[in-house]
């Protein structure tokens, strides 16, 4: 992940207040999967139902790497996650959600610690990272 | 049925025919369940608890599989297939938990069919490892060696194991349903932080009894568990746990998650009030259909393999000149070794948590090599402890020096056992798709900077856990010192409680103050520890001072200015 | 789907009372709240009985012997409280008649209802019958003791399953 630090930011959207939600009893949505600001850019993303892998929307499809992520304004976020869950493709990803991009980002970066750790790969194995492929799935 | 206990694998129960045939019925069935999802007929929400009650999470980057080691206990050949799971599937490696289990972080929803089936194959599955139903129950991981030891409780295990899986009645509870079970008088499996905390000794009769906890846990609501019953005997074990359970089934709270599991019930109803219901639901019950004959349970005992403990009448004096011509090794011995009942045998503790590395990760290599080991020091037998090490239970004491070269040479002889390196870590937000902050870095860091031998010794016992977030995998409360994760408006920052404990000396520990950040959170307990070598009395233990003075005298050095 | 009977389909010979109407004069299955009412029809006019998961089904006691079904339910699959309550009926109060499990469980739920003493399935599943029926039979083996008083196989707690 990058090396700058990281500053506190004030989210004017929900925020996580009780905390994450263990698996297997509620299919309620991670309230952190909900927090975004006002104005500012998003990139929607998922885990693909066969292998578990992180995935992000992109112009055609889902790809592996953050970075052939499609940017969506914060304005038509909500419309973009309501057609991904309902496109042709939506059954073979689990758990489509929005992703705040840090704005003073030079590439695609989300905000916050757990969405950078998402899509940098786990900070205490940087040979995880994931890879750019050249094909889109 | 063969009662060739000494043909059996050592230290848990052999499987037979049935058995195995119920495995194989288990991995068609998920595997059939696995083509209902993915061809839509079953939704994500209802095929999570399916998964789930395989092993099977879906984390951050990907599937996580939960594989059992029942009780802890593993044999050579299981370790070695791990390894091939963990290089055919994963990114060789796998990670030991806190329920003495192994998982692995990278796995394919469409590979697990394939992986459960090669683990049936060496009589190892993933049933309950996850789901809201009773989970891998626990044991002392020195079961059967200790010297301290009343009566080997991995026998009520391995019957506690096979009489929750596929419970029909509770495979739906409210929550998750953890039993541990103890056989010792010292407690080393917090059985009193259990949903049922089970602590057995010899009845009048010679047959065992047990004394049960019930509604002990950590996560968001921290609460010892209470006595509810004092030397239960053996036979109405699973009458009474059955009345336990069946009480939490019906009245146990499904509104709200945060307040579903047994705890949360026991403390609203009152433990006077818990047993009435338990103590009614016993009388009712048709107990002759449940009755736990020593016939059943010589039954099962006749699977398990006993250890030929035959050692040269001069192990001890040959390990007394081995540690004092070589003073690592004495060093070793000192903290990575174990009391056994037998004379010329010791238990040794193979430490997975090397200087700045990640407690309880284990490369497959290593995995061949602990079982090889295990194959020539302790008969092919290998246990999983809660604290995320390895332990060879029956080591010859003349030949503990031959063990202790190999694992030293392989970077598995670190000697910090109860010491500051050996910290719980759960793995926290670089893996978990629960966790509010990295639980790995923090503990990477403390390990290294406390790296020191002579250093951790010198501090000696301390015990540092920390989880990444409230759910608290990493017993944050029952660590002397204990680290909590916690995200503030997207960053991570770490809370520090003192004074908790997990053995007989049981108590949660306490919240010292507000949350650091985390690039101060290592010096923070760094202050913490040189504030307690010199407020100390001599031989006193962290934990010790900290009780005789209270968290004010800490308090200072945590928030001073950096 | 239809009625499941034993991992077959068969016909649902009752009919549900509805709310705001008298009860008709045959085979009717009656909330909780209209037992009372059931209760006063002639005594061989059959009568069913559906409890929430919250019943202590203690408090049918004094009403079993006039009842032929009791209807316990899934408000979700995760709601294992159905469970507990065919098992204390069978168990605790001896009932014979048929327990019908409504709601929502899942087709994998289907053994565990069935060694709870749950005997018929009534639910809006689209799942083809086929399913129920391989959940029944894809396993043989348990390792514990159940309602159904299967014969212990000789190890442990252990029994083999009838799958017919």
């Amino acid at each position: 992940m990058g090396a700058r630090a990281w500053t506190a930011h004030p989210f004017t959207a929900v925020e996580a207040v009780t905390g994450p939600l263990p698996e297997g009893i509620s299919s309620e949505v991670d309230v952190r999967n909900n927090r975004r600001d006002m104005t500012g850019a998003s990139v929607i993303t998922a885990n693909r139902l066969l292998d578990g892998r992180i995935v992000w929307l992109a112009p055609q499809g889902w790809s592996e790497v953050i970075s052939q992520a499609r940017v969506f304004d914060n304005a038509a976020v909500e419309d973009a996650i309501k057609q991904a869950k309902v496109a042709a493709d939506a059954g073979t990803v689990v758990g489509i959600y929005g992703v705040q991009l840090d704005p003073e980002a030079t590439k695609i970066t989300p905000l916050t610690v757990r969405e950078r750790i998402r899509a940098f790969g786990p900070t205490v194995h940087p040979d995880f990272a994931p890879v750019e492929t050249p094909h889109v799935h | 049925m063969s009662t060739d206990t000494a043909t059996q694998p050592v230290g848990r129960y052999a499987y037979d025919e049935v058995d195995r045939t119920f495995l194989s019925q288990r991995v068609a069935q998920f595997r059939e369940q696995v083509g209902r999802r993915v061809a839509g007929d079953l939704s994500e929400d209802e095929f999570k608890p399916l998964r789930l009650m395989n092993g099977l999470y879906l984390q951050l980057h990907a599937y996580m599989l939960r594989v059992a080691v029942p009780y802890g206990m593993m044999g050579a050949d299981q370790m070695r297939e791990l390894a091939h799971i963990a290089r055919t599937y994963d990114r060789d490696y796998g990670h030991f938990t806190t329920r003495q289990n192994i998982q692995f972080n990278w796995i394919r929803l469409e590979d697990t069919p394939d992986i459960l089936e090669r683990l049936a194959g060496v009589n190892m599955h993933a049933i309950q490892t996850s789901g809201n139903c009773i989970r891998n129950v626990t044991c002392d991981e020195f079961a059967g060696a200790a010297a301290d030891e009343l009566l080997d409780p991995r026998i009520h295990a391995e019957i506690l194991r096979q009489w929750s899986t596929l419970h029909p009645e509770f495979s739906f509870l409210p929550r998750k349903f953890k039993i541990a079970i103890s056989g010792s008088p010292h407690d080393r499996v917090a059985a009193r932080f259990h949903d049922i905390g089970l602590v057995a000794h010899p009845g009048p009769n010679g047959r065992p009894v047990f004394d049960v906890f019930v509604g002990g846990g950590l996560g968001r609501t921290p609460i010892i568990g209470v006595h509810l019953c004092h030397d239960l005997p053996e036979e109405d074990l699973l009458a009474y746990l059955e009345a336990v359970v069946r009480v939490y089934n019906a009245y146990g709270r499904r509104d709200n998650m945060y307040k579903a599991r047994i705890k949360i019930l026991v403390q609203a109803l009152g433990v006077e009030q818990f047993r009435e219901k338990v103590d009614a639901e016993f009388a009712q019950m048709n107990r002759a259909d449940y009755r736990l004959e020593p016939a059943i349970v010589e039954g099962i005992r006749a699977r398990f393999g006993i250890p030929d403990l035959d050692a040269p009448a001069d192990a001890a004096q040959k390990l007394d000149s081995d540690r004092k011509a070589d003073a690592r090794f004495d060093r070793w011995v000192r903290t990575n070794t174990h009391a056994h009942r037998h004379e010329g045998f010791i238990s040794a503790v193979v430490s997975i948590k090397p200087d700045g590395g990640i407690p309880g990760d284990v490369t497959a290599d290593q995995m061949d090599l602990i079982a090889d080991l295990a194959d020539e020091f302790s008969f092919g037998e290998i246990r999983v402890t809660h604290m995320q090490n390895v332990v060879l239970g029956h080591v010859r004491k003349d030949r503990l020096r031959d063990l202790w070269l190999r694992l030293d040479g392989a970077g598995l002889g670190t000697p910090n056992i109860g010491l500051v390196g050996d910290i719980i870590a759960c793995p926290g937000l670089d893996y978990c798709a629960l966790a509010n902050a990295r639980s790995i870095p923090i503990a990477q860091k403390l390990s290294a900077r406390f790296a020191n031998p002579e250093l951790q010794e010198n501090i000696g016992t301390l015990r540092i856990n920390i989880s990444g977030c409230i759910n608290a995998c990493g017993h944050h409360h029952a660590g002397h010192i204990g680290i909590l994760g916690v995200d503030k408006r997207g960053e991570e920052f770490f809370q520090l409680t003192l004074g908790g404990s997990a053995e007989n000396d049981v108590a949660i520990g306490q919240i010292i103050g507000p949350a650091l950040p985390e690039d101060e959170t290592v010096d923070a307990i760094a202050r913490l520890i040189d504030t307690y070598l010199v407020l100390r009395n001599e031989g006193e233990a962290f934990i010790d001072t900290y009780r005789r003075l209270g968290a004010a005298s800490f308090k200072d050095a945590v928030y001073a200015p950096a | 789907m239809p009625l499941l009977e034993n991992g077959h389909v068969t016909e649902d010979r009752w009919a549900q009372a509805i709310a705001g109407e008298a009860l008709p004069a045959g085979a009717v299955i009656v909330p909780l709240e209209r037992l009372e009412e059931g209760l006063a029809r002639p005594k061989d006019a059959p009568l069913g009985v559906a409890i929430g998961p919250d019943v202590d089904v203690a408090v049918l006691r004094p009403a079993l012997p006039r009842l032929g079904l009791v209807a316990v339910t899934f408000p979700s699959f995760r709601d294992g409280r159905a469970f507990t309550q065919a098992r204390a009926l069978r168990e605790h109060l001896s009932f014979t008649g048929e327990i019908r499990a409504t709601g929502t469980p899942l087709p994998d739920q289907y053994e565990f209802l069935l060694r709870c003493g749950v005997t018929t399935v009534q639910t809006d599943r689209a799942e083809d019958v086929a399913v129920w029926q391989q959940a029944h039979e894809i396993i043989s083996i348990a390792y514990q003791p159940s309602v159904l008083h299967e014969r212990p196989q000789g190890l442990g707690l252990r029994r083999f399953l009838a799958t017919d």
